[in-house]
């Protein structure tokens, strides 16, 4: 995208979808549940957009302190410099039962409880954090606190990678197989919650005000604070005889991250925000398709492909259904491969490629597209400013039911394919459990909800709004309609705000068909996470930074290709 | 405010709690979204308004308050103001100003500006009539500048509450959320 980072991020993203009209990919293929389950992280992810940012601003990283005894027990504080400003990642460590070990956000107890706040953390915030941050959601933060988080060590492999250290070997890279991270997180709580700062109060020219941004500084500190653990406990068991990761492994291991529903009602809350997620990938898409074929280009796209197939051979074989599994994934990488080679001849060979994957299944259309990004070279101001929307919309009460109607068949039209008549399409509500107010969704048939119901239900809300405007003439007002039915007020409200064109998952979340994990690994890739491992319908676990530059890298002209890095120890 | 009787909150906060109160009490969710919006722009620029609300809610009359019933009152009137140049509305009885404040805001950025209570007017003073009238043009910039400002720091430092307040708005917001135990068996 070769425009100017000046243009305002509201009508700026607009006028960059005009400009490639023609080019993009519509709404109705974009935004079908199998589509967007199907999503694969970009250069755009924002794992990615942050450490660009980091390298190109001169961002410097430093453990500043480190009282962590030889079994991981004591306490830790990063420090992160932009400039002017400094961040500190600032984590409480300790050691639980294996049995205690859970993925959910319900826990009680975690191996690390973790805060980012601004400033360095010393006196009464350093003591404020040390009495709140182990309580986690029962604590009561400040907005000095930027992010909280928590989070648990990979029960898996934590302890053979100290074994290993210790003796003064590296790890075993048959052993740790499909292994991406050292710890697993859960939440990376932000933006107001329990106190803290709320992303409207970051001022202007704050190095983090960028959606997201925070919780991506602190997922990456919490990645570096693994390593230091691991290679802590090793030094103490081992003495003089154990050893550090060598360069093959000390940038291999990323963050876990388990997910569980709580993306889902964020997705279907904040259309525009999905909107500019969706739409900055699909400008960059309609961008590279319309490349021609240099030889530069042509061997950029051949060495990505060849990398995604190294890494993924040599993942996982392990039961990721209704995904594919890391091996699988490699063989539709091949066949991507063999389809390029065709293709690569082509005017443009990116389209021809592009649209040889639409032939194929969402796999692949989406794993073509993943690649493809990584042809694409935009001004990250702009994109940083594209992400950051006004999601405020005022209802005018005085529009009519007619203009309603129009909007509604506008905007909504999909809607009449999702058989929201049938009983089977109100079968689940969504509900907050008291227990670290975790959502989750319940049957209506097993438990009345009472006005307990967190309203996602926007697909059904919308099609019963449509039903009741029959009753009125198009010239009434909508304050009239809402005046008698309340009931239809969110539903009216979304109908105004929902006025761009990728923000609307085209799916009823409260179908006995729904299926979350499509959603939920849209949201993931978009941050920046893969290898999707789901442990039910509800929910999976990730890796994020995995092959990430660590804090000493920064300010060495990292190059930004550091996602899918192959596994130490194999030919690549 | 004698500090230790205070604890400052975020904006989103009081939305959330507000929200699930309303909910409770009987609110379909559109409502709430709207009930919670108004609390939230009231405590911020006039203060008094999660105190105001916590008071109705003691009544068990929510969905038929103030709360739902003055707004509405007043978007009607907007529409007549488009068509007449002015309206006036008249509450009886006087609703508190935390009420109608984000509306009147909301009204301001169409192009109908009110008389009456202004911002240095406290959130859960008692509001007998408004005064409504069309204008040309945006809403002055002087108006526009405070409004940000005070959005702004609110978000950036936090809205300081009445402690016990705030306490009973937490506790009226609970029931919204659902016992784990209760999912756990009918899963």
């Amino acid at each position: 995208m070769s425009v100017s980072a000046t243009v305002t991020s509201r009508d700026g993203l607009q006028t960059e979808l005009d400009r490639r009209q023609s080019r993009l990919r519509p709404p109705e293929v974009v935004m079908q549940p199998a589509m967007m389950g199907a999503a694969r992280l970009t250069r755009y992810s924002f794992s990615r957009t942050m450490l660009r940012r980091a390298s190109r601003d001169g961002w410097r990283a430093r453990r500043a302190r480190f009282d962590v005894d030889g079994y991981g027990h004591g306490e830790a504080v990063y420090e992160l410099r932009t400039g002017d400003c400094c961040f500190s990642f600032v984590a409480f460590t300790t050691t639980i039962d294996e049995a205690e070990h859970t993925d959910r956000v319900i826990a009680e107890r975690w191996e690390i409880a973790a805060a980012l706040v601004d400033g360095e953390a010393t006196g009464d915030l350093l003591a404020m954090l040390r009495r709140e941050v182990p309580l986690q959601e029962a604590g009561r933060l400040d907005p000095r606190v930027l992010v909280l988080t928590r989070g648990n060590r990979s029960v898996r492999f934590f302890d053979y990678l100290v074994g290993a250290l210790a003796r003064g070997e590296q790890p075993d890279p048959r052993l740790v197989a499909d292994a991406g991270y050292i710890l697993r997180s859960t939440a990376f709580y932000a933006n107001g919650k329990y106190g803290m700062r709320s992303f409207e109060g970051y001022p202007d020219g704050h190095p983090l005000r960028v959606p997201y941004r925070a919780q991506f500084v602190c997922a990456w500190m919490f990645r570096e604070l693994g390593y230091d653990l691991v290679e802590r406990c090793a030094r103490f068991r081992g003495g003089s005889a154990s050893v550090t990761f060598d360069p093959c492994w000390r940038r291999y291991f990323g963050l876990g991250n388990a997910t569980g529903l709580g993306l889902v009602p964020f997705a279907f809350k904040h259309p525009r925000v999905i909107h500019a997620w969706v739409a900055i990938r699909e400008l960059a898409l309609a961008d590279v398709r319309s490349l021609t074929g240099t030889g530069e280009r042509l061997a950029r796209l051949e060495a990505w492909i060849e990398r995604a197939y190294s890494h993924f051979l040599r993942g996982t074989e392990d039961d990721c259904r209704p995904f594919l599994n890391s091996v699988e994934v490699a063989s539709v990488v091949a066949r991507v491969r063999d389809a390029f080679e065709r293709c690569r001849h082509e005017s443009r060979p990116f389209d021809a490629l592009y649209r040889w994957s639409e032939g194929h299944n969402p796999e692949t259309t989406e794993l073509v597209v993943s690649l493809l990004l990584e042809l694409h070279e935009a001004d990250d101001d702009l994109i940083d400013d594209l992400l950051t929307v006004d999601e405020h919309a005022s209802l005018d009460p005085a529009l009519t039911v007619g203009e309603m109607r129009a909007l509604l068949d506008a905007r909504f039209d999909w809607l009449a394919q999702l058989d929201l008549d049938d009983p089977s399409g109100d079968a689940w509500w969504w509900v907050i459990s008291d227990n670290n107010e975790e959502p989750r969704r319940a049957l209506r048939s097993r438990l009345n909800p009472a006005n307990r119901d967190v309203a996602i239900d926007i697909a059904l809300r919308l099609w019963r709004m449509r039903s009741a405007l029959a009753a009125y003439p198009d010239s009434s007002p909508v304050h009239r309609v809402l005046r008698e039915h309340p009931e239809h007020r969110i539903a009216a409200e979304r109908l105004i705000v929902s006025d761009r064109a990728y923000g609307e998952p085209r799916d009823n979340a409260c179908s006995v068909h729904y299926l979350p994990l499509l959603l939920q690994r849209f949201q993931l890739a978009m941050y920046g996470m893969d290898n999707f491992k789901p442990k039910s319908t509800d929910w999976l676990r990730v890796t994020l930074f995995q092959g990430a530059p660590r804090f000493s890298d920064l300010g060495n002209n990292e190059e930004d290709a550091w996602v899918l890095p192959p596994r130490p120890g194999t030919a690549s | 405010m004698d500090k230790s009787q205070t604890v400052f909150v975020a904006p989103r906060e009081v939305r959330d709690l507000v929200y699930r109160a309303s909910r409770i009490a009987g609110c379909d969710p559109g409502t709430a979204e709207q009930i919670a919006q108004s609390v939230e722009f009231g405590e911020i620029h006039h203060g008094g308004a999660i105190g105001a609300f916590c008071g109705s809610l003691a009544s068990g009359e929510l969905p038929v308050s103030p709360w739902v019933t003055a707004p509405d009152a007043l978007l009607a009137a907007e529409t007549a103001v488009r068509a007449a140049g002015s309206a006036s509305v008249t509450f009886e009885p006087a609703v508190p100003l935390a009420t109608i404040a984000a509306t009147l805001w909301q009204g301001r950025m169409r192009g109908v500006a009110n008389t009456g209570p202004d911002h240095r007017t406290r959130g859960d003073r008692a509001v007998s009539s408004v005064g409504l009238h069309r204008v040309d043009g945006e809403v002055s910039p002087p108006g526009r500048a405070r409004i940000a400002e005070a959005d702004e720091a609110a978000h950036r430092l936090g809205i300081e509450v009445d402690r016990d307040v705030f306490s009973r708005l937490e506790a009226d917001a609970a029931g919204f959320l659902v016992a784990e135990s209760v999912l756990d068996q009918i899963e």
